[in-house]
């Protein structure tokens, strides 16, 4: 280094020389002495140890006021680069700190090209230059570069702004010694560097291994764990102050004592020898939890890791044991053992439910739970207890409420709620949940069954309420008497009014309130009979009320009689239902009793009254539409006999009573209030519920309770009992008509049969008697003419004897005995009816009728030249044949006219005379002895016979016979019961005349 | 000599027996054959083709008018002489109306019946007395179906009550008017409704006016 400054002092005293020979000595002194002093300061601030990018400014700024020059900078190239950077400079330059310039460009660049100084006359003219405006006013230019050896490590340059300023060489030559000034600087700096880095990485590298031993150190005197080193004598070689103090000694007193001194029992010592503690180990580290006895007396758990040691022969050297105080751990785990083991038997004990539950399932669960929730452990196990479902649903917001509470406590506060059971009953319960797992929120609960603690609340607040409610409503009263029996405390007051005596209230005398010979004796009684400490109970009827009166011994705490409690209940609707149950049985009883409705009716009435009604009426809906009263009992014997006429008719009156009404709309008429609107007659009615009377849909009358004098109110209860009474009378009446009904078509039936027995025997009758005709005719006719056939056929045979009378001719005779039987044959049935029809028949009929009679008949007959039925020609041939005998008998005329025609529908006759006539009276009385037969035979048929006559007007019989035969009814006979007053259906009118 | 055949068709055999010994008597009178039931004097007559059948009208098996219209039917140029018990024109107007020449009653004598036989042969009718031909026109007279006026065939109250209806009044009025009871009154209505064959009151009214029943109103 002195070598170099030596150098740049002699190259200084040349440049010193060659100026001065241009210029005056002063100046040339002066310059050699400012270079001097620039290049010792530089020297000095070399020596100083300045920081290089001072040290380069200290050189440039020397440099420019050396030559004068005003603008200079010193590049340096970046190591490694091809551009240099503007490190220091002056005058214009010093804007450009930092630029930075590339190998080869401009002058900068061109120096650090070539190596060489270069000097520019007219910079901003030079063909090398920078583009740019800056370089526009730079004009003399003069660069050095600055070496390391041979290389190029930067540039010093400096320039004029001054036009027609130019660098001589003494000049370039200051500059290069300055650019050797800093080319030293610049090396030494570089040295300078690396002598620091070097300086300073071995030290970072003692202070590294410093700090390493320190720290084993450390680690091995202050560890956690304790170190134990034992020799292969199983003494202990060395241990840290950490294992000391784990065992309660001193270091120096360890040393030398043997490991197993230390260890707590047999066990730990049979573990020790086979284990960590081996003489030759098996080979490895060996682990193992120990309990050590402490020097005083304490406990240590530890986790020792031993590995055997093996010197430089492989040969055993005893063992390193590295031990780690658990005992925390321990006592921490068995906290926590004895904590799960109680947890254990919490949840084993089912006292309380205990569960885990993420949001929607329970996930485990004990006995206790699955019972408060009625489910079972297959439930739980099928994952099928999904909590939220079984919450009752107006508890889910407390639900909800205690999972946020979870997420963001991880606790929630107790609540209560009700899980629905899967028997449908309501568990009440406390719950407590707290977060096992926040994700997925998992939590553990404790459920708590609060039914027993429920149901004592409940049962309390249902006997306060019940206290209350029996001071507030007890359907009747409660009493305390003192002995005297002076009422002293009451309960049920409002009931006052309806009970005993209004004056019934704290304060009084119960032997004042109550008339030992009135109604209410008996309770006096009772009370006398507490007193002397028997309880009793009594009936008591009052007004229309009727009470059940318990009275019992009040005694004090020294079970002394110190008065009386009496109860009192009202019970008269259980009374009235007990009542209405029996008359509603009774009813039913009646209605089997007897078929005869008006009896029935009668006796329903009577059960009424008086329990249920002063006066009890049945009335029957006509046909009409009016009521006709079928039954009435009055519970006033004398009214009885004089129905309630007055009230009765008023009831009862078309179109507005509430019997009438009952009755004609088949709706209940409910009338609990009457009073003023019948007037203060002492018999009107007050209170009344008339009935329909309904059987098989048709209404049939009323049944009607009616209260006048006793003051009753039926209520609604009333209405029922009458209606179902009503449906048994109804029952009754309807089976009493359908009785009468069959009744009637049974009398009618038997009329009908006794007319056919009558008929039968008429027929009988005539037949005999035409028999007996017959027989007559056949004997004494025939009989006779045969006879005198057969004498005369005999004497004619004989001979003739003189003298006697010629005998009639035989042949005479049989005609004549032909004739007769023709005409006994026709009168019996004309064979002509059969063969040729009802036509020919009364053709013929009517000749042999006018022959024999003389009365001439006029036969007009219409659509008649056809068959009928056999039936019906026979019966229209009788009918014309008994007319004409009858006429010819009885009218007294010589002419009768006969109709006979058909239409569609039937064959009729008609047979007329303007003779004698009859009466009808005569007619039913039987004057004809032909006429029944007629009807019978027209009403066999199913048609109609008429006879129309009066004296003198003579005699029209008209018998219309339908075609068809009878319907199939008429045959069946007319069973069909007439309807009777009530819901007789109306023929449809058929004479609508317009 | 022409022969005449002749079959005998009589339920009774001691009829066929006499009728058989007086036409015997007659030389030009040959029994062809005898039936003793319908049916069989069909087929008989159908067989033998005679000139003259004698028939009971009464006999089994087939009643008379009904061999009558087979035998015209199956053996048209055999005459037919009825023989019967009957004298009612009525079986005679029948028996001639289904193809029978002569009517016979059985009591007639044996005369009457050769006559009959002879008077078919001849093709002439032939009626034994008392049987006659004015009474047989007689009943054809009144067996001719004659329409009647209906009216007739009402009764007196049934008339009182067409002419009360029929002028206005209703069955209950005209009940009234005539002291009976509203039904009866409505059955007289439905009667005169029946047997004048009317359907509504509008005929009847029609009906009443037809008749003069009502006062024409000027």
């Amino acid at each position: 280094m002195n070598a170099v400054r030596a150098d740049g002092a002699k190259r200084n005293g040349r440049a010193g020389r060659s100026t001065a020979g241009g210029r005056d000595e002063a100046a040339t002194l002066r310059q050699r002495n400012e270079l001097l002093t620039a290049l010792h300061e530089t020297t000095v601030a070399l020596m100083d140890r300045q920081a290089l990018p001072e040290l380069l400014q200290t050189i440039i700024t020397r440099a420019a006021a050396l030559l004068d020059v005003p603008h200079g900078y010193i590049f340096l190239v970046a190591p490694g680069q091809r551009t240099m950077a503007v490190h220091a400079a002056v005058g214009l330059y010093r804007e450009r700190v930092g630029w930075t310039v590339a190998y080869g460009e401009g002058l900068a660049g061109r120096i650090w090209q070539s190596g060489q100084p270069l000097t520019v006359p007219d910079y901003s003219r030079w063909p090398g230059r920078l583009p740019g405006p800056a370089y526009a006013d730079l004009h003399a230019l003069a660069g050095v570069p600055l070496l390391s050896g041979d290389e190029v490590v930067g540039v010093l340059g400096l320039s004029y702004s001054e036009r027609g300023r130019r660098f001589d060489d003494e000049q370039v030559a200051i500059l290069g010694q300055f650019a050797r000034l800093a080319s030293l600087a610049l090396e030494h700096a570089r040295l300078h560097a690396r002598a620091e880095r070097e300086l300073a990485e071995r030290r970072q590298a003692e202070a590294e291994l410093h700090r390493s031993e320190e720290r084993y150190r450390r680690l091995v005197e202050t560890a956690h764990e304790g170190i134990w080193l034992i020799d292969t004598e199983q003494r202990t070689a060395y241990v840290n102050q950490r294992m000391a103090a784990l065992l309660g000694c001193t270091p120096a007193a360890l040393t030398g004592a043997s490991p197993f001194a230390f260890l707590d029992d047999e066990h730990e010592v049979d573990a020790a020898r086979n284990g960590w503690l081996a003489r030759r180990p098996p080979g490895g580290v060996t682990q193992r939890d120990v309990r050590f006895r402490r020097g005083d007396g304490g406990t240590l758990w530890a986790f020792v890791s031993a590995s055997p040691l093996y010197d430089d022969r492989e040969q055993f050297a005893g063992t390193l044991a590295m031990v780690t105080d658990i005992t925390a751990r321990r006592q921490a785990e068995d906290v926590l053992r004895q904590s799960e083991s109680r947890f254990r038997r919490l949840l084993a004990s089912n006292i309380i439910g205990i569960i885990t539950a993420d949001t929607e399932r329970v996930l485990e669960a004990n006995d206790a739970y699955l019972t408060m929730v009625g489910c079972t452990r297959a439930d739980l196990e099928a994952g099928r207890i999904r909590w939220r479902a079984l919450t009752a649903p107006e508890y889910h917001h407390l639900d909800d409420r205690a999972i946020a509470q979870l997420q963001t406590d991880g606790v929630c506060t107790p609540f209560e709620k009700e899980y629905l059971r899967t028997d449908g009953s309501r568990m009440p319960v406390l719950i407590g949940l707290a977060v096992q797992e926040a994700a997925p929120l998992t939590a553990i609960g404790f459920v708590l069954d609060l039914s027993a603690r429920r149901q004592a609340e409940e049962a309390l607040r249902k006997s306060e309420a019940a206290v209350d409610l029996l001071a507030r409503q007890m359907p009747g009263m409660a009493w305390l008497t003192d002995t005297d029996l002076r009422i002293t405390d009451t309960l049920g007051a409002e009931r006052r009014s309806t009970w005993v005596n209004e004056q019934f209230a704290d304060g009084c005398l119960l032997t004042d309130l109550i008339d030992p010979a009135g109604p209410g004796a008996p309770l006096l009684a009772a009370h006398r009979q507490a007193l002397r400490g028997k309880s009793a109970s009594c009936d008591l009827p009052i007004a229309d009320q009727r009470y059940c009166a318990r009275v019992e011994p009040l005694r004090d705490s020294r079970q002394r009689i110190v008065g009386c409690v009496g109860a009192a209940v009202d019970v008269t609707a259980q009374v009235r239902r007990a009542e209405a149950q029996r008359l509603l049985a009774e009813t039913g009883a009646l209605l089997a009793d007897s078929l005869d409705y008006q009896t029935t009716l009668h006796n329903i009435a009577r059960l009424a009254v008086p329990a249920f009604a002063d006066w009890c009426a049945i009335d029957a809906l006509d046909e009409r539409g009016k009521v006709r009263r079928l039954a009435m009992v009055h519970a006033q014997p004398a009214s009885a006999e004089t129905p309630a006429a007055g009230a009765g008719d008023e009831l009862a009156r078309a179109g507005a009573g509430p019997i009438a009404l009952a009755a004609q709309t088949g709706c209940t008429q409910y009338l609990p209030a009457l009073d003023g609107a019948t007037g203060a007659t002492p018999d009107a009615a007050t209170s009344v519920i008339a009935v329909p009377l309904v059987a098989r849909g048709r209404a049939l009358g009323a049944l009607a309770f009616v209260v006048s004098n006793s003051g009753r109110r039926y209520n609604h209860d009333d209405v029922a009992l009458v209606e179902g009474l009503a449906q048994r009378a109804a029952i009754a009446v309807d089976n009493a008509l359908l009785y009468a009904a069959e009744q009637r078509a049974r009398a009618e039936a038997e009329a009908a049969r006794r007319r056919l027995q009558a008929l039968s025997r008429k027929l009988v009758d005539i037949q005999e008697a035409e028999r007996r005709a017959l027989a007559r005719e056949l004997h004494d006719d025939f009989g006779q003419a045969l006879t005198g056939l057969k004498l005369s056929v005999e004497l004619r045979e004989r001979g003739p004897e003189p003298g006697a009378t010629p005998l009639a001719d035989p042949l005479a005779q049989i005609n004549e005995l032909i004739g007769r039987v023709r005409g006994l044959s026709l009168n019996l049935r004309p064979a002509a009816l059969d063969d040729l029809g009802l036509l020919p028949a009364l053709l013929s009929f009517c000749k042999r009728y006018t022959a024999q009679t003389g009365v001439r008949v006029a036969l007009h007959h219409s659509a008649v030249e056809r068959r009928f039925a056999r039936d019906l020609e026979t019966t229209a041939f009788r009918i014309v044949q008994e007319a004409l005998t009858n006429v010819a008998r009885h009218a007294g005329v010589a002419d009768v006219t006969v109709w006979l025609w058909s239409n569609q529908d039937a064959l009729g006759v008609q047979v007329a005379d303007t003779g004698v006539g009859f009466a009808k009276r005569a007619l039913a009385a039987g004057a004809s002895s032909g006429l029944p037969g007629m009807r019978e035979r027209v009403a066999l048929l199913g048609g109609t016979l008429t006879i129309d006559s009066a004296p003198g007007r003579g005699t029209r019989l008209l018998a219309e016979l339908p075609l068809l035969g009878p319907p199939a009814e008429r045959i069946a006979g007319s069973a069909q019961p007439a309807p009777d007053r009530v819901g007789r259906p109306k023929p449809p009118r058929t004479d609508g005349v317009t | 000599m022409m022969v005449t055949a002749i079959v005998l068709a009589d339920d009774h055999h001691f009829i066929r027996h006499g009728l058989r010994a007086v036409l015997a008597a007659e030389p030009d009178f040959l029994i062809a054959g005898e039936a003793a039931d319908g049916i069989a004097a069909v087929a008989l007559v159908e067989r033998t083709r005679p000139a003259v059948l004698i028939l009971d009208l009464l006999m089994p098996g087939l009643n008379g008018l009904e061999v009558l219209r087979q035998v015209r039917r199956r053996s048209p140029h055999t005459r037919t002489v009825v023989l019967s018990m009957h004298m009612d024109d009525a079986y005679v107007v029948q028996a001639l109306r289904n193809g029978a020449l002569g009517y016979v009653v059985k009591d007639a004598s044996a005369t009457e019946l050769v006559q009959a036989v002879r008077a078919a042969v001849r093709g002439e009718r032939y009626l034994s007395p008392p049987l006659s031909e004015r009474d047989l026109e007689a009943y054809i007279t009144a067996a001719t179906d004659a329409p009647f006026d209906r009216y007739e065939t009402l009764t007196n109250r049934e008339r009182e009550v067409l002419q009360l209806t029929a002028e206005g009044c209703t069955s209950a009025e005209a009940a009234a008017r005539l002291s009976i009871s509203p039904r009866t009154a409505e059955g007289h209505r439905a009667n005169v409704m029946r047997k004048l064959g009317l359907q509504s009151q509008a005929e009847l009214i029609r009906f009443a006016l037809e008749r003069e029943l009502l006062p024409v109103k000027s």
